[in-house]
């Protein structure tokens, strides 16, 4: 032992020791990360037609646009754009090259922030009862909102859906009115870069109301309706009436969003204790428990009566899954090995895939995590930002009612987690705090997928795998039963088929 | 008291807040000529109080957390000027409360070239250059649980040793610094900022050390302050997961005993150390023993 430890010192100090020290020294240690290249984002197409899309929300006709002036103030206008564009500061400069990307993009981008940045439980009290955080007073612990799955889902749909409601919108009026001074083929006025800023800005408002928060998206607008002008596409009116557009847009789905049965999502113990009980008596043995210490309510345990978007309450209740194995049955039993089998030994290549799945507390969310996947597909294919925000809201629409028909089958059926079966199941991810079956992530998944693969029919491999490893990934990580999956995948592709509907009818070809 | 001398400097101190240090590459002294020393060691650290970045709290989802670890260490003496030491760590981590899965293996191998580059009368300084590279694909994103972040590790330090008679003092200043490691996630939040990376920027340290001692026949006892710094980093947020990228910052004091037994070269050492202080990092209390061994390689038949 001895001989052999001193062998290996010597050979160490000859051939290994020197060179990996000198080459220690000389890595330089950078802590440079790998920055993400800005490209601007190039349309193959100006979609011409796009201002007949269907909206989600009423029609064009609920929004006027007065018609731009061709007078001598046009002329006016012309001349003073120029000499700004000429005048550009470095930080204009910059500010331009980061919004010429996208604007559709960069708002979501922003929106992911504020979810990462929200995504944060609060604390418990003193006394072992949990704070609910309030619009009212987000400024106060707990921070306003708790941006969890469920929320993430609902606020990236209501962004999306208001920004394309606002670019359908623009883009009629760009077409009827026809301004186009600087002879590209799509028309300036109003600037879609404005209608996007106001729009997404005040619907970010809405869902993020923290002082800190709004003052930043506010700068982050006046900043972001202007790339149209410093790019030398647009004047000051094309803005303006961008400005309103978008503005008026925001209101509407805010109105929405305000009587869309999110206020009353966040259930009480009370209600906690009811549908417990009804599951009971529904023929569950062994009903959900938190497994947080204290005992935490249950994560926004109404949110399954939140309004849909693609389909309505009877039909949610129609695809509703039906039971998982009942506790203590053999298909139960095979189901929890699976799991206790992953408890006991997982590789190296499982816990990256649990890893890159998790999503969990400080992360955009699974719905986050699509958010990007559907932002780099899209910015791939360069579509026009009209379309870009039609495929967005598709997705978000059909990724929130994921959200909603998901949380319905949870409080439900009130399943158990692996580990409140089997205490001494240990999990490679955080134990979500809300019932086991479905699994939200496998259902959120399969419908983002189902209509990204709508969009992009040569992806439909790549999408559906990665669909399937997110639910993969959590009865790896222990957290869920494979009938949770299961059942999740196929009601989220079921659920993603509705959007996909709608796509199909929206006037879009 | 010669060997006294030898044996402290053999003295391989696990530092288990990460990164792992050798108490070696710290202390004033070092091996002769051909002398090899090997150590076995045991250490368990523990905390239930720790500090979200500055605010100092308690986790009833984590409850005790603990990490035990098993270090196989040697140095050698390539000459009466150059020492080689070298360290290896097992280490395991588990607490008492909420569901999350304890991790365990091989962390990082370190190895470290001591120069001693002045010695006039009783006063020494040393020129300790070190480097470290992970040995196993442990996770190093799944803190408190994970072993270590996966960085390798350069390091620098300066050490000054002074004799007063039975007594000794010696101080000692550390930069390491430590690559950015890649995780599995795709994005994460720091600094109130989304970095779309799976790379992260795990900060580089400074460390700082007094330590001083007595050295009495079959006894040596020593005890030490430091203070370690991570140079850039951010806070964990309230109420969320810690990252490999938060700035982890300690005080910490401690002792440090030597009891050479009746056996030839054998000697026993007994550790205990408290961090006092800190940024994004477990109020610890550690103890460790170790079993140390010296192999004069002058007179060994193994030499050949």
């Amino acid at each position: 032992m001895v001989y052999y430890l001193k062998l290996k010192l010597k050979n160490m100090k000859k051939i290994y020791l020197l060179p990996v020290l000198a080459g220690l020294l000389t890595m330089g240690c950078s802590k440079e990360l790998d920055s993400i290249e800005v490209k601007p984002l190039v349309p193959v197409s100006n979609d011409a037609e796009a201002g007949t899309w269907k909206l989600y929300l009423g029609t064009v006709a609920d929004y006027a646009v007065k018609a731009p002036s061709t007078s001598a103030d046009y002329t006016a206008e012309l001349a003073t754009a120029k000499s700004t564009v000429a005048g550009l500061s470095a930080e204009q400069k910059t500010a331009l090259t980061y919004w010429q990307a996208g604007s559709v993009a960069r708002w979501n981008e922003i929106a992911r922030r504020l979810l990462a940045k929200y995504n944060l439980p609060p604390e418990p009290n003193e006394d072992g009862t949990y704070p609910v955080p309030s619009s009212a007073n987000p400024d106060a612990y707990p921070l306003f909102p708790f941006a969890n799955p469920p929320y993430a889902s609902r606020a990236l749909a209501l962004l999306s859906v208001a920004q394309y409601d606002a670019l359908v919108a623009t883009w009629n009026y760009k077409f009827k009115y026809n301004r186009n001074n600087n002879g590209d083929n799509l028309p300036d006025y109003p600037s879609e870069e404005a209608v996007v800023a106001a729009a997404s800005a005040k619907v970010l408002k809405f869902l993020f109301p923290r002082s800190v928060e709004t003052t930043a998206l506010e700068a982050q607008a006046q900043e972001a309706k202007m790339a149209g002008l410093w790019a030398g596409k647009n004047v000051q009116t094309d803005i303006d009436a961008g400005m309103e557009l978008g503005s008026a847009v925001a209101d509407k789905v805010i109105a929405y969003a305000k009587t869309d049965g999110m206020g009353a999502a966040a259930g009480n113990p009370t209600i906690l204790q009811t549908l417990s009980q009804a599951a009971v008596e529904r023929g569950n043995t062994a009903p959900w428990k938190s497994l947080d210490i204290p005992a935490r309510p249950g994560m926004l345990m109404q949110f399954g009566n939140v309004k849909t978007w693609n389909f309505d309450k009877s039909t949610k209740e129609a695809i509703r899954p039906t039971a998982p194995p009942a506790v203590g049955s053999a298909k139960f039993n095979t189901e929890l090995d699976e799991v206790r089998k992953y408890a006991d030994n997982t590789t190296r290549e499982q816990w990256g895939i649990i890893q890159f799945w998790a999503d969990g507390l400080g992360s955009t969310t699974p719905p986050g995590h699509w958010n990007k996947i559907a932002v780099d597909l899209l910015k791939e294919a360069n579509f026009s930002e009209v379309r870009f925000a039609r495929t967005m809201a598709l997705m978000n629409t059909a990724v929130e009612d994921a959200g909603i028909a998901c949380w319905d089958a949870k409080y439900y059926y009130f399943t158990a987690r692996p580990n409140q079966i089997d205490g001494k199941i240990k999990t490679a991810t955080g134990t979500p705090n809300f019932p086991s079956f479905t699994s939200g992530h496998s259902t959120f998944s399969a419908a983002a997928a189902t209509v990204l693969t709508y969009v992009f029919p040569t992806k439909q491999t790549y999408l559906e795998d990665f669909a399937k490893q997110a639910s993969e990934s959590r009865i790896m990580g222990c957290i869920h039963f494979r009938s949770d999956c299961e059942a999740g995948l196929t009601h989220g592709k079921k659920i993603g088929e509705y959007a996909v509907a709608r796509g199909k009818a929206d006037g879009a070809k | 008291m010669k060997k006294n001398l030898l044996t402290l400097f053999c003295i391989l101190t696990v530092i288990l807040s990460k990164p792992v240090l050798a108490q070696t590459m710290q202390d004033g002294l070092k091996m002769s000529n051909k002398q090899l020393c090997v150590v076995a060691q045991y250490q368990t650290e523990s905390w239930k109080e720790y500090w979200e970045g500055t605010r100092f709290r308690t986790n009833p989802n984590l409850g005790t957390f603990t990490a035990n670890s098993v270090t196989l260490m040697a140095a050698y003496g390539i000459s009466e000027k150059l020492n080689v030491i070298a360290m290896l760590p097992y280490i395991q981590t588990s607490a008492t409360a909420g569901t999350m899965r304890g991790q365990s293996g091989l962390q990082d191998l370190s190895v470290a070239l001591k120069y001693d580059f002045l010695d006039y009368k009783k006063f020494r300084m040393y020129g300790v250059l070190g480097a470290s590279t992970p040995v196993s694909k442990y996770i190093p994103d799944f803190l408190p649980f994970s072993i270590g972040l996966q960085a390798k590790t350069a390091s620098f330090r300066l050490i000054a040793h002074q004799k007063i008679g039975p007594l000794h003092i010696t101080g000692q200043a550390g930069y390491v610094a430590r690559t950015k490691i890649t995780v599995d996630r795709t994005n994460y939040f720091t600094d109130d900022n989304i970095i779309y990376s799976n790379s992260m920027a795990v900060p580089d340290i400074t460390n700082v050390m007094i330590r001083v001692g007595m050295d009495k026949k079959a006894f040596l006892a020593e005890a030490f302050i430091e203070q370690t710094n991570c140079l850039t980093g951010s806070d964990i947020r309230r109420f969320d997961t810690p990252l490999p990228v938060n700035k982890m910052d300690f005080t910490r004091v401690g002792i440090f005993v030597t009891w050479h037994t009746p056996i030839k070269n054998v000697s026993l050492n007994f550790n205990a150390s408290q961090v006092l202080d800190g940024r994004n990092v477990g109020k610890s209390t550690m103890l460790g023993g170790q079993l140390q061994y010296i192999i004069n390689n002058k007179t060994s038949n193994l030499t050949k």
